[in-house]
């Protein structure tokens, strides 16, 4: 029998160490090891080896998803171990390997889908917060520019903090996350629209989230695609208020632009061309 | 063989005593920064990252020399090498101007998947004739000193040819790099594979030692593990001063990855270092970079979200 190649022990070992699946039918008896090698196989390491590997695995998506983690309880190891076997990491930066928890909760979590409908949300929303803190972003420091004379209006729009992601789900999210903290049930949660604005704080580097009402949420958003003029972004305000006295929409406009800035939302202004 | 790699080792500079800097040690790092001479980093905790990594980074750049000891460059893996992650270690490398980086015998990674882990290579002649081509390739991309580290392992691997001490050496001569010998991975080793430390030190190219991984690791039953989460102990340092007395290393460290201590202890066993260099290699011990301080000293908040890398399994 020829010799077993390099690549066959890698790839034979590798589904030993990391499926239970092939882990079991080798100890049995009747895996697809091929049998060139398999006696020579030590199969109390392959145990050792698969143990510290699932640990190193439940230790990432624990640090990651903890709220997550505290939904699911007793059955939050068995899911990290299922969504490894359908999304193997693919990249050498370790946390990555937890980047598509979110994607396999909608494409294979329906069994908790029924009864929490809202955790595939709440996982992209503790996601994002390890893809902000990471994000290779530097943040200038700017001056902030105090709106005295109509002409800036025009002149100049806010500038947005570039480390920053806008979500809307159809879930409370940030009140599941506060119920979670408080050690609250989160059955029964009911469906409702939020929108939350997730954001690295320029000094801090910690992440941030913003919980906005749909007017920030869309002058923000405006304020992504291109830079707008605080006239523009007034405008936008006010048509999206129709029902409400306007002067009073600018008062809350200006408020809410004060606001954004204290919060390194909107990081200073910029001029336009 | 080659040894283009010992006269290039001449040439390397003398860093001296050093810590492995990891974002839970960071602060105090910092604030201790008189007391440690150098510091070694997990490159994947830093190429292409922004925030508090970036922060950390440009932070220690400012006051320690720096060099990069890899986890997932996946020298033994059957896949293709990957291109990105040169292209970005090389990137790192040399912003933070690194003297020399390091790697794994080991294999991570294989069909594009990464497991995170340093998964031991069967002992074979194919794997050093790999690992060593590898290595030649990577060392060239990269433009500077090259060396291997051996890892601990749990599992003789099937189609084993040779003992750990000949693939070592045959890797590491065939490839013409240079060492990181981590002489805990080869006390843990002894205990698991049953053989004298010593005569595997004895067995291979000690000269090719630049720079020596000093660690601590757990007892479980009838295994034990290559943790860096515990205190160092006595018989590690005993190889420690077994291979500092027989050749010329120029630089050591402490590698702690979880169940961090009070810095104190950390500092304690820095000392430790210092004093058994001073006895047998007191050219190692006398680098000294005190009064100098950091320009800025706040402190970096870290957040606990996510993992960093590290050497060891975790266990």
């Amino acid at each position: 029998m020829p010799a077993p190649s390099l690549r066959e022990i890698e790839q034979s070992l590798s589904s030993l160490w990391l499926k239970e699946s092939c882990r079991e039918s080798f100890m049995k008896g009747d895996s697809t090891v091929s049998p060139s090698f398999a006696a020579e196989i030590d199969r109390s390491g392959v145990e050792l080896y698969a143990t510290l590997l699932q640990y190193g695995q439940q230790d990432l998506m624990v640090s990651i998803y903890p709220y997550c983690a505290k939904i699911l309880k007793k059955k939050w190891e068995p899911t990290v171990r299922d969504y490894f076997l359908h999304y193997p990491a693919n990249h050498y930066n370790l946390n990555r390997a937890a980047q598509r928890f979110p994607t396999y909760l909608k494409n294979e979590g329906s069994q908790f889908l029924s009864k929490y409908p809202f955790l595939a949300e709440l996982a992209e929303y503790e996601w994002l917060e390890l893809e902000l803190l990471e994000m290779d972003y530097v943040v200038a420091p700017q001056l902030n520019l105090v709106l005295s004379k109509p002409e800036q209006f025009t002149q100049y729009a806010p500038l947005l903090n570039p480390v920053l992601l806008l979500r809307q789900y159809d879930y409370p999210v940030s009140l599941i996350v506060d119920k979670l903290e408080s050690k609250k049930s989160v059955s029964g949660i009911k469906p409702q629209t939020s929108r939350v604005a997730i954001y690295r704080h320029p000094s801090t580097n910690h992440c941030k989230f913003l919980d906005v009402g749909e007017i920030a949420f869309e002058v923000i958003q405006a304020s992504i695609d291109v830079p707008h003029s605080y006239a523009d972004l007034i405008s936008l305000a006010v048509a999206r208020a129709a029902n409400v006295d306007p002067q009073k929409t600018v008062v809350e406009f200006l408020d809410l632009i004060e606001k954004l800035q204290e919060l390194q939302v909107f990081i200073g202004s910029t001029k336009l061309e | 063989m080659t040894t283009q790699f010992l006269d290039a080792k001449k040439r390397l500079p003398n860093l001296g005593i050093g810590l492995g800097l990891r974002r839970e040690l960071a602060n105090e790092t910092f604030d201790n920064a008189n007391t440690i001479d150098w510091l070694e980093l997990v490159p994947e905790n830093y190429m292409g990252l922004g925030g508090a990594a970036r922060q950390r980074l440009e932070k220690v750049a400012s006051r320690f020399p720096l060099v990069s000891h890899g986890i997932n460059l996946s020298l033994g893996s059957t896949d293709d090498l990957n291109e990105e992650y040169l292209a970005s270690l090389k990137k790192l490398l040399d912003r933070v101007d690194a003297p020399w980086f390091s790697d794994h015998l080991c294999f991570t990674s294989v069909d594009g998947v990464y497991l995170h882990d340093l998964l031991p290579l069967p002992f074979s002649k194919e794997a050093v004739k790999h690992a060593a081509k590898r290595a030649q390739k990577v060392q060239n991309t990269i433009s500077r000193p090259f060396l291997i580290e051996n890892i601990s392992f749990y599992m003789q691997m099937p189609g084993s040819e040779m003992t750990e001490a000949q693939f070592l050496s045959e890797v590491l001569e065939e490839g013409d790099c240079g060492l990181l010998l981590d002489v805990n991975n080869v006390y843990v080793n002894s205990r698991n594979h049953n053989f004298d430390p010593f005569e595997f030190m004895k067995q291979i190219p000690l000269e090719r030692t630049v720079q020596i991984h000093v660690a601590g690791h757990s007892t479980g039953p009838g295994v034990v593990i290559d943790t860096h989460g515990s205190k160092v102990i006595e018989p590690v340092f005993e190889l420690l001063k077994f291979v500092l007395a027989r050749t010329d290393v120029k630089a050591v460290m402490i590698e702690r990855d979880q169940n961090f201590p009070e810095f104190s202890e950390l500092l304690g066993e820095l000392a430790r270092i210092r004093a058994i260099a001073a006895e047998v290699q007191p050219t190692l011990a006398s680098v000294n970079r005190s009064n100098l301080t950091f320009e800025n000293t706040a402190p970096i908040i870290e957040s606990t979200k996510g993992r960093e890398h590290a050497g060891a399994l975790s266990a």
